[in-house]
Formats: structure tokens, C-alpha cells, sequence
């Protein structure tokens, strides 16, 4: 099944919604143009409806020819994002607006911890492929130290890595300041700790613009779904269990990020534990 | 229950915890030590054999006059065990048992005052604080367990990073138990 094909459904096209809804959508990828295969991002989509994100897929061609995109989600959550026009050259201003004034529209930023399924050395280019036994290991011991201070967090496969997420509104409850800066150093400090080598550097420093990918959307480098998977899913864990067809099969109306139950209290001590001090809190 | 003294004062645990803090005012440490000993490898001979030699002491024979014996030395040594627990503390008393901590350090002094001597001196002796042993958070354990490749150097730097209120040489011997075990 191809994305075309695994779009087109309604129920996908839904649960992304719930997800894209009160932040930034991005469509990045690649495209053939005149002068060939070339990377394309779109950004400042505002899909807060299933009617908004379609007309923005149709827009940007995500169905139409050799047309291979993804589809993010800012970590930053936005109020009153302003709709942005399809003609080009005015879309550049709106833009360039839109990013001078992104505080004023920021009402709060998720933490994401990337377990990448490949590293790139900075200085040699080399890319060095990360052996699923070793991911799923970190993922597992991340997930069960979060899980033992009872952090509501949710896991989610990137098509070839994983993802763990939690939400703004657990860091609001609890009052943490300069949350892009503590979550950088709660990332590097997870990694210190717990040595974990899938977690690729770039998690050690956050930017307001920073971009995700969607749940339930279609990773065209690996042609596998960014399924959000419960705990079994991890233990039992399959590619195969990520392939469109598979994914449709099972169902996932209403399906949701599966988050772990916890509470604000569990995930203060998780912060303080691992380096962050009372005085990060207001 | 037999009787406790000439009184016909039943061996209760408050007579007991009576007589041995009479007994830990004068009989020496050395013998404190070894009753707890005994009392802890449940010897019974040695136990009766330090309380006999101690027994010649007459207000001790006066106070411990018991109609059986063997019961008297099986009590005290539950008691002393409950006892020992109850002034030591859990933690300390396991220490104790290890040889890692001696809560007797004045011959005239009885558990409770060393104890207390001892809380008053916990925040400035720093005989005290040298001994303490290092206690490590969950996290600075994990830290160790997850990182015991790693050369002790890089561990310093590594962990001095995160949790910077350690010493060197606290993480060092933190490092190598943790490679040991």
C-alpha cells in the first residue's frame, strides 16, 4: 500500500487531526520538479480540520506524481495560528511575520526524545546504521525508568526509529521555566546516565521551531506508519507491525498516542532526579 | 513465666531493658560486645558465661535473680536483640553486625548516651564523616550500573556533569564496588 493509498482513509486522516490540531504542520520531503529530484519543506500549515489538511495536501501535490513528503507537527503548541496563503511569494511575508512574531503565538512546547535508527558523523559524513536489538534496548530502559516515576508519556515508532513524548501541560502543571533549555538538559542527562546510544546529540538541544513527526503518518524513506505503540507492541516488537495494510487491518479509529497513565507529581521527581534543580521551577 | 527477683517481680521486657542498662553501665565493652555477639549467633554458653563472669558484681546479683536460668539467658537474648534494634536503628544495627559501625566508644557511657553523643558530633566530627558510608541516589546508581564500561576518568568527568555534589574519591570507590559486584 502506498501513501496515496493509506491517506485517502478518513480514520487516518482523523487521528492526525487530534494531533496537528493547535500546532504547526510541515510537509518535508522530496520532489521532482523541472530540474529533478529536489528537497521540499512546507511550513506554517495550519491543519486544525480534516478540511484544512486536504485542501493543504492537495496544494502542495502530496498526491500527484513522483511526490515523496512527510508530514511533522511543531513541538511548540499554537494559539491563533494565522492561515497562510497558497500564493508563494506572499506566503514568504506572511512567513517571515509569522517566525518574527512565534512567541506571541506559543502557549507551550512538548519534550520528544528521538531514538534514531541511523547517525551521521559530523566530520566524515558517514552514516552508521543502529541495529534494532540495541534501539529497542533504549527505548525499553527509558520507558521503564518513566514508567517507574509514573510520567505520562507515550511511545510512537518513527518509521525506522522510535519516538517517547510528553505532553506540554504536565510541565505547565508543574511550573517548570525555560522549558526548551531543561529539556535539553534532561535529554543529555538521560543519555549520561543511562548510556543510551540511539539517542542521537541533536536531542541535547532544543528549538522553538523544532518539528516531529506525525502520528499515523506515512515515513516514505521506510515505507512504514509512525504508530504510536503500546507496551506489548514494544516487547513484541516487529517492523512488519508498522506496514500500512497491517496498521489499517488492525484498526485505528479512535486508537489515540496510547499514553502511559501518570501524573505531574511523578514526572517533577523524574525531572529532579535526573539533574533539573527546585530552582528550575516557578 | 518465672519470677524475676526476690520481689517476685516477673521477667517483663521493662525489667529486662532495667537490667541491661544496669549491666551496660558496668560491665566493659569488650564484654558488651561479646554479649551482643553471642546474643546474635543465639550461643547460649557464651552468653551465660559473660553474664556469669559479670553476675559476680553484686548489685547485678541482686537485681538478676531469676528461678530458671536458661529461661533468663533465652529472653535477654531476645530482648537484647529487640533492644540492640530498638536504641541502634535498623541501619545501624546491620552495620554493626558488619563491623562497619561500633556504637561504644566510652567504657562508662551506656548505648543510649553514645548515641546521643554521637548525633550531637554527627554534623561536625569529621571522624564521623569520613566513616559515614557513601549513600547514592537511585539515579547515581543507575548512572554507575549502566556505565561500568566506562574508565574511572571518564566516569568522573561524566558523572561530575550531572551530579555535581560528589567527591572524586567517593566516586571512586563507588566505581570499583560497583565493578567488584
Amino acid at each position: 500500500m502506498n501513501a496515496v493509498e493509506y491517506y485517502k482513509n478518513i480514520e487516518v486522516q482523523f487521528e492526525m487531526i487530534k494531533v496537528l490540531s493547535g500546532r504547526e504542520t510541515v510537509f518535508s520531503g522530496e520532489r521532482e520538479g523541472i530540474n529533478g529530484i529536489s528537497r521540499v519543506t512546507f511550513r506554517c500549515i495550519k491543519a486544525h480540520k480534516i478540511e484544512f489538511l486536504q485542501k493543504n495536501m492537495k496544494a502542495f501535490n502530496f498526491f500527484n506524481g513522483y511526490n515523496k513528503q512527510n508530514i511533522y507537527y511543531s513541538l511548540a503548541r499554537l494559539n491563533n495560528m494565522p492561515v497562510f496563503s497558497f500564493n508563494m511569494d506572499e506566503r514568504k511575508l506572511q512567513q517571515k511575520e509569522f517566525m518574527q512574531n512565534f512567541e506571541k503565538y506559543m502557549t507551550g512546547f512538548d519534550y520528544g526524545l528521538d531514538f534514531d535508527a541511523h547517525r551521521v558523523d559530523a566530520s566524515t559524513n558517514i552514516v552508521e546504521h543502529i541495529l534494532i536489538q540495541n534501539l529497542l534496548s533504549d527505548l525499553k530502559i527509558v520507558r521503564d525508568e518513566l514508567s517507574f516515576y509514573k510520567v505520562p508519556f507515550y511511545v510512537k515508532s518513527s518509521g525506522s526509529g522510535f519516538h517517547i513524548n510528553i505532553d506540554s501541560e504536565y510541565f505547565d502543571a508543574i511550573r517548570l521555566k525555560n522549558k526548551i533549555e531543561a529539556f535539553g538538559k534532561i535529554s543529555k542527562n538521560l543519555r549520561s546516565v543511562l548510556n543510551l546510544t540511539s539517542v542521537c546529540d541533536s536531542s541535547n538541544t532544543y528549538n522553538k521551531r523544532d518539528i516531529w513527526k506525525c502520528p499515523y503518518s506515512y515515513d516514505y524513506k521506510s515505507g512504514n506508519i509512525a504508530l504510536p505503540l503500546s507496551d506489548e507492541q514494544i516487547d513484541n516488537f516487529d517492523y512488519s507491525m508498522l506496514e500500512p495494510s497491517k496498521v489499517l487491518k488492525d484498526g485505528i479509529r479512535n486508537r489515540g498516542l496510547l499514553k502511559h497513565a501518570g501524573s505531574s507529581s511523578g514526572l517533577k521527581r523524574f525531572l529532579l532526579d535526573y539533574g533539573l534543580k527546585e530552582s528550575d521551577f516557578e | 513465666m518465672s519470677r524475676g527477683d526476690r520481689r517476685g517481680e516477673l521477667i517483663t521486657p521493662q525489667y529486662l531493658r532495667r537490667s541491661a542498662s544496669y549491666m551496660n553501665q558496668n560491665i566493659s565493652s569488650e564484654d558488651i560486645n561479646e554479649l551482643a555477639k553471642a546474643v546474635d549467633n543465639s550461643d547460649l554458653d557464651a552468653m551465660r558465661e559473660i553474664i556469669e563472669r559479670n553476675a559476680q558484681e553484686d548489685h547485678i546479683r541482686k537485681l538478676i535473680y531469676v528461678d530458671s536460668y536458661n529461661m533468663f539467658v533465652e529472653q535477654l537474648s531476645e530482648e537484647l536483640i529487640t533492644l540492640n534494634r530498638f536504641k541502634l536503628g535498623e541501619d545501624r544495627y546491620v552495620k554493626a553486625q558488619a563491623g562497619a559501625y561500633n556504637p561504644i566508644v566510652d567504657e562508662n557511657a551506656g548505648y543510649a548516651t553514645t548515641l546521643k553523643i554521637r548525633q550531637k558530633q554527627k554534623s561536625s566530627n569529621k571522624e564521623y564523616e569520613r566513616s559515614k558510608p557513601i549513600r547514592f541516589s537511585r539515579t547515581e546508581n543507575l548512572f554507575f550500573k549502566r556505565n561500568i564500561n566506562l574508565s574511572l576518568k571518564d566516569i568522573q568527568v561524566k558523572f561530575n556533569q550531572i551530579f555535581p555534589k560528589r567527591t572524586k574519591s567517593s566516586i571512586a570507590t563507588k566505581y570499583y564496588r560497583s565493578r567488584k559486584s
